[in-house]
Parts: structure tokens; sequence; C-alpha cells
């Protein structure tokens, strides 16, 4: 039989997720189809939506680096294709080596021991185990948006204000946490904040109406870089 | 013109569909290896395995479904299958709500948030294969202890840009309210209690945390804006005058 080494980076795999890959990037290019072209129905200019599309791309650039190093991390104990396709799908990196960890205790042996059949135990434990949000996505996800939308179509103020607690109580619920870390956790969220705010203030005083795509990309750089000297101020 | 519920329905269509050819490919990829190779798994040992980690995903992945659909829509399903909600798709969701001044529970929210979802999944695939195609060069780099100290900061980074917006009084759709943070009161002091009891418990129930706490900042709003506490001006109330 085919050895852990040999079938965790056997081209079999790459071929498989290669193929998975592409198959996930149609998906994104179908719906981007649809609602590009929806979006212009609704009467948004090309120039709003070209603004909105340079903002993803630049924004969605600094978060997908610790995606790529978590690649790193998986890829020295797992080989190159299967991380390569978890982390493009929807895994993540701790999700991942907790899984990798179990289903290992589970056969009872050490990575150094691993067998082919072992890689494949980890590859279903990893698959099966977080595909809950997806199979209730397709049982309940258009209940839950249309449900959202009658609220604003019952009455329009309670509606909107009624839309967005759901923001303001993720965002409560995730903020709340790092501000009470304090120390690095709290200068780099005040350095952001701040950031934003002068960049604000500097796209409108300028009148730099490009800058505003910008702006959370920008602070995102100022304010991880700024963690390098609060990280040195408490040493 | 498709109307919007036409327009809505077909997009949930479409995701359904995805979601499912998703699955499919998520479990084809193992099984087709195990044949292969001949390597396949004792049943019982997949199931004694996944039994645990299913017990604390599967409530904390539905009730993530259930707080990020009203706001990211008929995405959800992209979103569910490529993964980083709160480090990547719901940030980038609402940073383009902010620039389009747009509305969250609207079609326009749905349409953006769309279009915001593929190209933020589109950029991530991207850069996730060139750091596969570059692992040699670019390893030693993104593994610089200074570079690993700025990416574990990464959330606060984010979440301090994105807090402006969120504590302006302009909801979206040229809606503003005033005192509307007054709802979240009640859902923030639990969430300060409970990290100062155990930082370490609200780290491991975000999940679920957004889901028991929607309630809660629901009602109080529902319940402030009832007593003419928090206010709502709609574009047309600023029309009128």
């Amino acid at each position: 039989m085919i050895s852990f080494a040999e079938i965790i980076d056997h081209y079999l795999l790459y071929v498989l997720a290669g193929l998975g890959i592409l198959t996930i990037i149609s998906f994104c290019l179908i719906f981007l189809k649809k609602s590009w072209a929806r979006a212009l129905e609704l009467g948004y200019t090309k120039e709003q939506l070209k603004n909105v599309a340079t903002s993803a791309i630049s924004f969605s650039i600094i978060p997908s680096i610790p995606i790529v190093i978590g690649f790193f991390t998986l890829a020295a104990i797992l080989g190159v294709p299967w991380p390569w396709w978890r982390l493009s799908v929807v895994g993540s990196i701790s999700y991942e080596i907790m899984a990798t960890d179990i289903a290992l205790n589970t056969a009872g042996v050490e990575l150094a021991n691993a067998t082919a059949t072992d890689f494949t135990l980890i590859m279903f434990v990893m698959t099966i185990c977080i595909l809950g949000g997806l199979v209730s996505s397709i049982l309940f996800a258009e209940k839950v948006q249309t449900g959202a939308m009658k609220l604003k179509q019952k009455d329009s103020r309670w509606g909107a204000l009624a839309n967005s607690t759901f923001m303001l109580t993720i965002m409560t619920v995730l903020s709340i946490p790092m501000l009470l870390e304090g120390g690095v956790s709290l200068l780099t969220f005040l350095t952001s904040l701040v950031v934003t705010a002068v960049l604000a203030i500097i796209s409108r005083k300028f009148n730099w109406p490009w800058l505003y795509n910008f702006i959370v990309a920008f602070s995102l750089i100022i304010s991880m870089a700024s963690t390098v000297l609060w990280t040195a101020l408490f040493q | 013109m498709k109307t919007k519920e036409e327009y809505i329905r077909s997009m949930h269509r479409l995701g359904r569909l995805q979601a499912i050819v998703a699955i499919i490919l998520m479990l084809g990829l193992p099984t087709i290896v195990a044949f292969t190779f001949k390597a396949f798994p004792d049943f019982s040992q997949v199931f004694t395995a996944s039994i645990g980690l299913l017990a604390i995903f599967v409530p904390i992945a539905i009730s993530e479904m259930i707080s990020f659909t009203p706001i990211l829509g008929s995405s959800i399903y992209l979103t569910l299958i490529t993964g980083n909600v709160t480090n990547l798709k719901l940030p980038a969701v609402t940073n383009a709500f902010n620039l389009l001044n747009i509305e969250p529970g609207t079609e326009e929210a749905d349409v953006i948030s769309a279009i915001t979802v593929s190209l933020s999944t589109l950029t991530t695939l991207i850069i996730v294969a060139i750091g596969v195609l570059a692992m040699v060069p670019l390893k030693p780099i993104l593994t610089l202890p200074v570079v690993e100290v700025a990416t574990s900061y990464m959330l606060p980074a984010l979440f301090g840009s994105l807090m402006l917006g969120i504590l302006g009084s302009n909801i979206g759709g040229g809606v503003r309210t005033k005192k509307r943070l007054l709802g979240a009161v009640p859902a923030a002091v639990i969430i300060i209690i409970l990290s100062l009891v155990s930082p370490q418990l609200v780290l491991n129930l975000q999940g679920f945390l957004i889901l028991f706490m929607l309630p809660v900042t629901y009602f109080t709003s529902k319940f402030l804006f009832t007593k003419g506490i928090i206010k709502v001006i709609l574009p047309l109330d600023k029309e009128k005058k």
C-alpha cells in the first residue's frame, strides 16, 4: 500500500484539488455576473460598482495573508494539495489542526507512523465536521433572509433599525473581548480607528474620492505595522 | 426585469445548487482518494473522531448561519463554502455597505454583498495560490516573527477600522438614527461580565454568543424604539421638512 508521505503529495490529489478550486472559482464568477447585472438594473453606475470592486479586492489582500501562513503550517504536516484545498474552502488552520489531532488520536497513531488510511481518515473527519453551516444554509437560509426582509416591509422605521441590530450585535460580541484584552490588542484597535478617521477626513478635505475606496485596506496595513511598536512597548 | 422577490429567489436557488455541488466535491475528494489507493478508513473510526467535533461545530455553524444571513443575504452560501466569515467576508461587506450607503436587509444589500463576497473570495483564492506556487521564497518572509505578530493582531486592526461606521448614526440608505447604540448596552454588559469571568470561554463560544445576544439587542432596541428613546429618521422626513 502507498505510504503516508507518498499519498499526501500524490499527483491525483493535485488534480482533484485543482479541479475543486476551479469549480469554486466558477461559482464566484457566476455569482458575480448575476449580481453585477442586477446592480446595473437597480440603477448603480459602473463607476460605483468599480469602486466597490476595487475596495473589496484591496481590502481582502491583507486578511488573506494569515491563510497563506496557515497553509505553510499545515503543508508541513499534510503535504501541499490537501491543505491548499481545505484552506481554499471552508477550513481554518486552527480547525484543521484540531481535526488532524483528533483523527490521529482516534486511530491511535503518531504522525511519524501514520499510514495512507490514517490520511484518508483525517480527510473525512476534516470534511464532515465543518459541513453543518452549509447543510443548514441549504435548508433555512432563504427563510431567514425573507423573514428579515419582511420586517422592513411591515414598518420601514422599525425595519431599518431591526436590520441594523444584527451587525451591531456581531460587532459587540466580537469587539468587546479585543478591547478588554488591553495592551497590544487595544492599541491596535485604537490605531486602526484613528487612522480610518484621519484618512476619511483627508479624503473629504482634499476631495480625493479614490482614497475612500482604500481607507480600510490602508488602515489595516498601518495598524498591523503599528503592532511592532506596541509589542516593543509592552515587552 | 425580475421583481425583487424573483431575483432573491433565483439567487437562493443558485446558492443552494452551489452549496450542494460544494458538499459533493468536499466529500468526493477523500472518497476518490480512498477508493483509488484502497485506503478506506474504518467507518467506526470516522464516527468516533467526528462526533466530538460535530457536537461543537454543528451548533456554532447553525448559529452563524442564522446571525449572518440577514446581513449577507443570498451570498451566505458562497460565504459558507469558502469560510473566513468574521475575518474577511463580513468586514468586506460592511465596508462595501458604508461605501455605497446601503441599508442592510434590502435587495440592494443582497446585490452588493454578492459582488463583494465573490470578489473577496476570488482575491483570497489567488493569494493562497500565489502562496502555494511561491512557497519556497515566501515562507521565510511570512514566517518572520514581525509578520507573525502583525497578523496575530489582524482582527483588532480590522474591527477598529469598521467600528467608526458602526458607531455612526447613519445605518445606510440615508436612514439616520438617534441613540441606537443604547440597544446594544445589555448585550455589551453581558459580554463584558462573561469576558471578565472567562475570556477563553467567550472566544470559544463566539458563534453561540452572537445568536444568544441577537434577541437581547433586538428586543431592547424594539422596547427603546417603542418608548420613543431610539429615533429613526428616514430620508423622506428630511424632504418633508
